[in-house]
């Protein structure tokens, strides 16, 4: 995959919960099933906040959060559809179970970026490099240095997210090291 | 520096001589805990990876507790279907209905011990903390642990909190423990780990240290502990169980933050719906009728909430109009209420009582709110729809002050019966 994206700011306030804002829960039902397609899913992500988001977005194309993105009961399907669409994730801060949730996701993304909202506005031209934690906003000429996501994760998200990796470490179960101090029962 | 509590018990887990906070780490399971509502799921999701049974089913657990006892037929077939599951599993640590609340039992049998690493499904594994246990849950990538023992986590950092002083009457760990979220509040309590310590745990046995072990996860804390000390020492002797080494932090340990509270000055506490950190001193939501009072959950069903409850309840009856149902956490509570006599103030009181386990605190299950119904519970978070009807609503406070409410059919401050 590649690490560095480039495309436009889609700039969002703090708070954006997970089953309202991100993709609202009751559209990851079809017939009373879960879907859990990202193809499917991709079409609902934003739409509460921006109507035709997934039909103006475009892969390389960045969002920009603010505090606590991704608030509320930890449903992964916005995030896996955000992935579909081929967007990255910048935002200030983001509770720790969606952290856990953009590497399931397997979603490009740089969680802990302190008032970079400051910074962007929408439809600023960025270039984010996610493996080093470069910022560029082509627009303004501003640059930062975020904390990169760390190695062992991004090897999961290169990977695709929790599954593809969980599929990796079942071939290689053999190679692990023997776990020798376990509490016994 | 040396290392908390949680960072040497993720250490000697994930087998490596040290880890610090920020790291990503493997610590396997020394137990990984399940329960009835995820069962069909996490198997459903293991076949499709390829895996029919556990890493090591010797290290597996698996309770009922959600649904105790079925109530449609659909529940029942599902339970018969995680009976299967169970034994094609061959899961060393299955539990049925009646046995208790699997945050609760494990304790009182010894299975859950000072120092262990345990992984669950559900996030109130914290409750272990009481018995200086890590219990770190996953939710919907838990099956990566059954697979394989074992799943990243970023190494938490460590809040330490010391508590001193004594309660005054009428005040108990409940109005403590949801002090304690309200003060530190989501922002900062998010992914990090409540260390207590302080002089006022020698006054604090195993029952209170779960309260304050299992309320901090409700503002997304990543888990709360409590070393081991004498006291869990003599409660592990009383029960004849085997005796552990003892761990805790180093003195030189570093905490991302320390905050101290005393007992004396803490009274009773009430959080509002729909936040389980919407806590606000009794008197802001004192005559506030109530058509419901539930005493459970494993935030609020040990001995000590039971005891505490049937001190308010003996010689009075729940008011007219309210319904009080009351579910012990495990068999040996549910046994040491009806020796000493407090099952027969309960039920002299006009409560109902329900079999070992969640209760109505898991949607509702057993005892669903009514629209437009207000319920006063013990119970773990007070989310619309928590309990059954999204019209209904729960405040949440300590088993006296269920009680107490219950009798006056609003809500009341338990100090004015006891006093």
């Amino acid at each position: 995959m590649n690490w560095v994206m480039e495309g436009r700011c889609w700039k969002f306030g703090d708070n954006l919960s997970l089953d309202d804002d991100i993709l609202e829960f009751s559209k990851v039902f079809v017939e009373g099933v879960r879907v859990s397609d990202p193809e499917f899913l991709k079409k609902h992500v934003f739409t509460n906040l921006i109507p035709d988001f997934p039909k103006r977005t475009l892969p390389g194309d960045i969002v920009v959060a603010g505090t606590r993105f991704g608030q509320g009961n930890p449903h992964i399907y916005g995030l896996l559809g955000m992935v579909a669409l081929g967007v990255g994730l910048i935002s200030e801060s983001v509770p720790h179970f969606t952290y856990r949730m953009i590497v399931a996701a397997g979603l490009p993304a740089l969680p802990f970026c302190p008032r970079i909202g400051e910074e962007m506005k929408n439809g600023d031209k960025l270039r984010v490099d996610f493996s080093t934690g470069k910022i560029e906003n082509l627009t303004s000429a501003f640059t930062v240095d975020a904390e990169p996501l760390p190695p062992a994760l991004r090897e999961i998200i290169e990977l695709g997210g929790s599954i593809p990796a969980l599929k990796k470490r079942l071939k290689e179960r053999k190679a692990e090291k023997p776990y020798e101090n376990r509490i016994s029962l | 520096m040396g290392m908390t509590l949680t960072e040497k018990i993720m250490a000697r887990a994930a087998n490596l001589p040290i880890v610090r906070p920020g790291e990503i780490v493997y610590p396997e399971a020394d137990l990984a805990t399940i329960h009835d509502l995820y069962v069909v799921e996490a198997d459903t999701q293991l076949r499709a990876l390829g895996v029919e049974k556990p890493w090591n089913p010797d290290r597996v657990f698996v309770c009922f507790d959600h649904d105790i006892i079925p109530q449609s037929v659909a529940v029942a077939n599902r339970a018969k279907n995680i009976r299967d599951i169970v034994q094609r599993w061959e899961v060393k640590h299955f539990y049925g209905p009646g046995r208790g609340q699997g945050h609760i039992f494990p304790m009182e049998i010894g299975l859950v011990r000072p120092g262990m690493c345990v992984q669950a499904y559900d996030i109130h594994v914290t409750n272990y903390g009481a018995v200086g246990c890590l219990g770190i849950s996953l939710v919907f990538e838990f099956p990566a642990v059954l697979a394989m023992g074992s799943h990243w986590y970023r190494v938490p950092e460590t809040i330490q909190i010391e508590l001193d002083g004594k309660f005054s009457p009428g005040v108990t760990i409940r109005d403590l423990a949801a002090l304690i979220i309200r003060q530190i509040g989501p922002e900062q309590a998010d992914y990090r780990v409540f260390e207590y310590t302080g002089a006022a745990l020698e006054s604090l046995g195993i029952d209170a240290r779960v309260k304050l072990c299992n309320l901090p996860i409700e503002i997304g804390a990543k888990s709360a502990i409590i070393p081991a000390d004498e006291l869990v020492s003599n409660w592990f002797k009383e029960r004849n169980l085997n005796p552990f080494d003892p761990i805790k932090s180093d003195p030189d340990a570093n905490y991302f933050s320390l905050y101290q509270f005393d007992l004396s000055a803490v009274i009773p506490m009430v959080a509002l719906p729909p936040l389980p950190d919407n806590v606000v001193p009794i008197e802001e939501a004192e005559g506030i009728p109530v058509h419901a009072a539930y005493l459970g959950s494993c935030a609020g069903d040990q001995y000590e909430d039971m005891a505490e409850a049937a001190a308010v309840l003996q010689g009075r009856k729940v008011a007219p109009g309210v319904r009080m149902i009351i579910n012990p956490g495990s068999k040996e509570v549910a046994e040491r209420c009806v020796r000493e006599g407090i099952m027969e103030v309960f039920l002299e009181a006009g409560a109902c009582m329900g079999p070992p386990g969640c209760g109505p605190c898991a949607l509702g299950r057993g005892g669903p709110l009514a629209d437009g119904e207000v319920c006063i519970a013990t119970v773990t978070r007070n989310d619309t729809g928590r309990m059954g009807s999204r019209k209904a609503e729960i405040y949440l406070s300590s088993a006296a002050t269920v009680a107490a409410s219950a009798v006056a059919g609003k809500i009341f401050d338990p100090r004015e019966f006891l006093n």
